[in-house]
């Protein structure tokens, strides 16, 4: 449980870790926008650019490369999926290997390729944005970044209020599902081996008790918050301010020129 | 001896930054049929040490014995099962560990999980609640709608229903009324003076390590510091500082009598104190 690397907050020192969080989610919007402009007659090429752009970034964030691998684990199950789907369904292209009546195309493997390189590409950009910023930063970010659609109606504090919450909670809940976990196996549930009715009754062990604290959680907060006169929608000022500075507007920068580059390999092949 | 500690050590997620390590050459035993309390401050690694008991963490270094079942630091154990049901664990809060839709139905959890067979688990099932005070006319209701003192009660048959040998329980007490904590550790005497069970419990309350417990553990950011009956423990003053833990009141007493030119032996029972405070008076 306590493994998990996706979506994890690392506390390191670097120069991407003190980057304004508003100007690294737009950064990471025009990386991920820059994935799905691939296209054109060399994508793999401009994959590859892509690919080597954010390896070193993630080396400038202090990330090693062992910890992105682990963070892109639980995925796999994700690709192999995708891999199965798109050998079946492709039928183009010409005829690679053939078992029996069975054939897989050319078109279906370069297609499976593309897919797997954009998800990898996408884990590595949440992964770099997630992993160089503090989750208030970063609710503090969305905040910001949604507030000139206030106008239109969109509750940019609520939103960022209970993103901060449920980031907030996150691992409190790993911890009771931990804590639960232990006391179940203690009571001799094997959550590991065993047979498939005592699995899923040693899940319904976790999951209940895991409910009932969840809700007794909510309820607490809901009762501190309110006791400290929160009321959403109200303005209020803020102790940190966030602060543009000549360093992020490089970055914000350096991404979207990423986003161009990628885009015209794609196409021209620059090399 | 129930469980033998021997050169272990244990750390929190090794070789990644939030490294941590919890416990550091750690040997020590914990007699059988005895009641052992290990204190320490929030932190020591108190709750990591009863762990391993059971076998729900294993050690990075040294080996584990408890009761005949091993645990070595890099080797995969075996028979976690079996070890489990020897010794049963309840955690801190366990009331948390409650799910099934009548009291009863979840008391017998861990006894079908351990594969007893249905007569076995009704004798353990109604041994264990009453034991605990639980009276039959709530065993059909569910377990979520009851008080927390009683929630905590029929956790903590969920485990005695299980027939450990040795019961480890984490602050068993906390969060309970002076009432409420006074009847649970009377339970725990009743396990173990009555039903011979080796009892280790952690805790912080120096008053019940004085009134239950036979042999003291005391950890301190990851060693142990201390470890002997409990006479010897609230003797050892420089350690009761060093650590500040605050003494008993009725060694608190002692000592105050003492200042004002009392002399007399330390005494636990309050009631052979103030005979032997009368003597004195009276001479």
């Amino acid at each position: 449980m306590k493994n998990i690397a996706l979506g994890r907050y690392l506390p390191l020192d670097s120069f991407v870790h003190k980057l304004d969080p508003r100007m690294k989610i737009m950064s990471m919007l025009f990386l991920m926008v820059a994935v799905f402009l691939v296209g054109g007659d060399y994508p793999f090429v401009a994959y590859g650019v892509l690919f080597a752009f954010l390896i070193i970034c993630t080396l400038a964030a202090k990330l090693t490369i062992k910890y992105v691998i682990k963070s892109m684990k639980p995925m796999i199950f994700m690709m192999v999926f995708l891999t199965i789907i798109n050998i079946f369904a492709y039928k183009t292209g010409t005829v690679i290997i053939s078992i029996g009546s069975f054939k897989i195309y050319s078109d279906a493997i370069i297609n499976t390729l593309f897919i797997v390189f954009r998800l990898m590409l996408m884990i590595m950009i949440t992964t770099l944005l997630t992993a160089t910023t503090a989750p208030l930063d970063l609710t503090l970010g969305i905040e910001d970044l949604l507030s000139p659609f206030k106008k239109i109606g969109v509750p940019s504090h609520e939103i960022a209020m209970m993103i901060s919450i449920a980031l907030r909670f996150i691992p409190t809940l790993i911890e009771d599902t931990q804590r639960i976990m232990n006391a179940q196996a203690s009571r001799g549930v094997d959550f590991e081996e065993g047979k498939l009715k005592e699995k899923i009754l040693g899940i319904v062990s976790l999951i209940i008790p895991l409910f009932v604290s969840a809700y007794h959680r909510a309820e607490d907060l809901a009762d501190a918050m309110e006791a400290r006169g929160y009321s959403p929608g109200k303005e209020r000022t803020r102790y940190k301010q966030l602060k543009v500075m000549p360093k992020d507007v490089i970055a914000l920068g350096v991404s979207i020129s990423m986003c161009f580059i990628v885009f015209y390999i794609g196409r021209y092949n620059a090399f | 001896m129930a469980v033998k500690f021997e050169k272990v050590g244990f750390e929190y997620s090794p070789n990644t930054p939030f490294a941590f390590e919890a416990l550091r050459n750690i040997n020590t035993q914990i007699p059988k049929g005895k009641f052992t309390a290990i204190v320490g401050a929030t932190g020591s690694g108190k709750s990591t040490l009863v762990q391993h008991l059971n076998g729900l963490l294993q050690p990075t270094t040294g080996k584990v014995t408890v009761l005949d079942h091993e645990l070595i630091a890099g080797e995969k154990p075996k028979g976690l099962k079996a070890l489990r049901q020897r010794v049963g664990l309840v955690f801190q809060f366990p009331e948390m560990q409650l799910f099934d839709d009548t009291i009863y139905k979840d008391v017998s959890f861990g006894p079908r999980n351990f594969g007893m067979n249905d007569n076995q688990i009704k004798v353990n099932v109604e041994n264990a609640l009453n034991l605990v005070g639980i009276d039959s006319e709530l065993w059909e209701r569910s377990p979520l709608n009851l008080s927390g003192g009683q929630k905590r009660r029929v956790a903590i048959a969920g485990v005695l229903a299980t027939e450990p040998d040795v019961i480890v329980l984490d602050e068993p007490t906390a969060g309970l009324d002076p009432q409420g904590a006074k009847d649970m550790m009377k339970l725990f005497e009743v396990l173990n003076k009555k039903l011979n069970k080796t009892i280790v419990m952690v805790t912080h309350d120096m008053e019940h390590v004085l009134n239950y417990a036979e042999h003291v553990i005391v950890l301190d950011h990851a060693e142990i510091v201390f470890e002997g009956n409990v006479k010897a423990f609230f003797a050892n003053r420089t350690l009761l500082d060093q650590l500040d833990i605050v003494k008993p009141m009725i060694l608190q007493l002692h000592d105050q009598l003492s200042d004002v030119g009392f002399e007399i032996p330390i005494e636990t029972d309050l009631e052979n104190l103030i005979q032997i405070l009368a003597k004195e008076v009276k001479r």
